[in-house]
């Protein structure tokens, strides 16, 4: 699960802000742009099994409400939701795994947010790929309680979510317990990189390109 | 009479044509990390389909895993049972019944996780299923607790099976066990029988203690009581 290559934790911040106001005023086409670019990257700094099962997990993400989308607001409208929904389960994942936890823990610890909390939210995301192991499992429990039908799909993200936040809770506080108790020591200042410079300039363009063609 | 039957069961590398048997009573599978007692024990509850091979089992199978906590799906304990039995005065009887008032308004996701995993398999056996199967029972429980499962396992008047690495639990618990080894069921039988084999051995295996202690006293033990 962890990434040989990183991003910079602030333009990680800047690409997930920057995606939701670009969705939020309607660019959806640069917002897609950014997060291909990102998630090639995720791909290209991952084994292919992970990329296998995030591919899975997102597949089981927009194909449902593509199909139940489109049957109700029909094919363009189905289509157009499904994308945004893709774009910001994408960007953020992709930019939540691809930020180094102790770069992470560096910027977070001199904004005096304490390193526990600031390594929950990655460590959720970096769970991501793991539910779906997690959600057949939890399938199998609740049907030997007896669920089936709607009342097993409808129960089901109860067990997942605390599952999830536990799981992901705990392991942030053994990596803080064993790492990042001293932040000084065992923080890395992070690197601006070539990626980092990439997407920066995406961003200051296309917000330049928006603010000329507004009127 | 709800019965399970295995025969000639085969699931990749894993399984490799595994025949067993459970009727009313307990029936242990035992054998040592990776040999196939979960996986067999999916197959039951048709979590996954074998690729060659014959499974019989009822229709309602109440199970319960090695994470307990998949299990729940309300924030109290008791609000579980009422879930299931639609009534507050039954939930209520029952977690009487097995001393667990104390547990009545716990949070499910903060029990521990022996606390856990016996909810989960009173939960598994409250919404009337025709056979049981429970995966690691003893994992994390306590003396006490331990005994409480024991109890409710050995009370239940329908086909249970377990998987287990807790020797001296299976003993006191199953009428019948099968020992796996690489997929396959290399010996089984009434639980005496087996534990008296020579197999416990031959699989690195220590002995359970009473019947240790009933070696070592030149006795064979006629029953766990």
């Amino acid at each position: 699960m962890s990434s040989v290559r990183s991003i910079h934790p602030l333009v990680g911040f800047l690409a997930i802000i920057w995606v939701m106001t670009a969705l939020y005023i309607g660019s959806l086409l640069s917002a897609l742009l950014l997060t291909l670019i990102l998630l090639l990257y995720l791909i290209s700094s991952q084994p292919l099994e992970s990329t296998r099962r995030l591919t899975i997990l997102y597949l089981w993400l927009v194909l449902p409400p593509l199909i139940v989308l489109t049957i109700v607001y029909g094919p363009i409208d189905a289509l157009n939701i499904t994308l945004r929904l893709f774009i910001l389960a994408s960007v953020f994942t992709s930019t939540l795994q691809l930020m180094k936890p102790t770069e992470l823990i560096y910027i977070s610890s001199r904004l005096g947010i304490p390193p526990l909390a600031a390594l929950t939210i990655p460590i959720i995301i970096r769970l991501a790929d793991y539910m779906n192991y997690t959600i057949s499992e939890t399938l199998v429990a609740l049907k030997g309680r007896g669920l089936s039908g709607r009342k097993l799909l409808t129960s089901l993200p109860i067990p997942l979510t605390a599952h999830i936040i536990i799981s992901s809770a705990q392991m942030a506080e053994a990596i803080a317990q064993k790492q990042y108790k001293n932040h000084t020591k065992y923080t890395s200042k992070p690197t601006i990189k070539t990626i980092d410079i990439l997407i920066t300039t995406y961003i200051i363009a296309n917000t330049i390109i928006i603010l000329i063609q507004t009127p | 009479m709800s019965r399970i039957i295995l025969e000639d069961v085969w699931y990749k590398n894993i399984v490799r044509g595994v025949s067993m048997k459970a009727e009313n009573g307990v029936t242990a599978i035992i054998g040592p990390n990776g040999s196939g007692k979960t996986t067999i024990l999916r197959i039951i509850v048709g979590a996954l389909k074998p690729d060659k091979g014959r499974v019989v089992v009822p229709s309602r199978i109440g199970s319960s895993w090695q994470n307990p906590y998949y299990t729940f799906t309300k924030a109290e304990v008791i609000e579980e049972f009422i879930e299931i039995y639609g009534d507050k005065g039954r939930a209520e009887e029952l977690l009487k019944t097995y001393n667990l008032e104390s547990l009545k308004n716990s949070y499910t996701f903060k029990l521990s996780m022996g606390q856990a995993r016996l909810i989960s398999i009173l939960i598994a056996i409250s919404w009337d299923p025709e056979a049981l199967v429970v995966d690691e029972p003893t994992n994390g429980l306590g003396v006490r607790e331990k005994r409480m499962v024991e109890d409710l396992l050995k009370n239940i008047k329908i086909p249970v099976v377990i998987a287990s690495h807790d020797l001296d639990f299976v003993l006191r618990v199953a009428d019948y066990v099968y020992v796996l080894s690489n997929g396959r069921v290399v010996a089984g039988g009434p639980t005496l029988d087996v534990f008296y084999s020579s197999i416990l051995s031959v699989l690195g295996f220590p002995e359970p203690y009473a019947v240790l202690v009933g070696r070592k006293l030149g006795r064979r033990l006629r029953s766990i009581e």
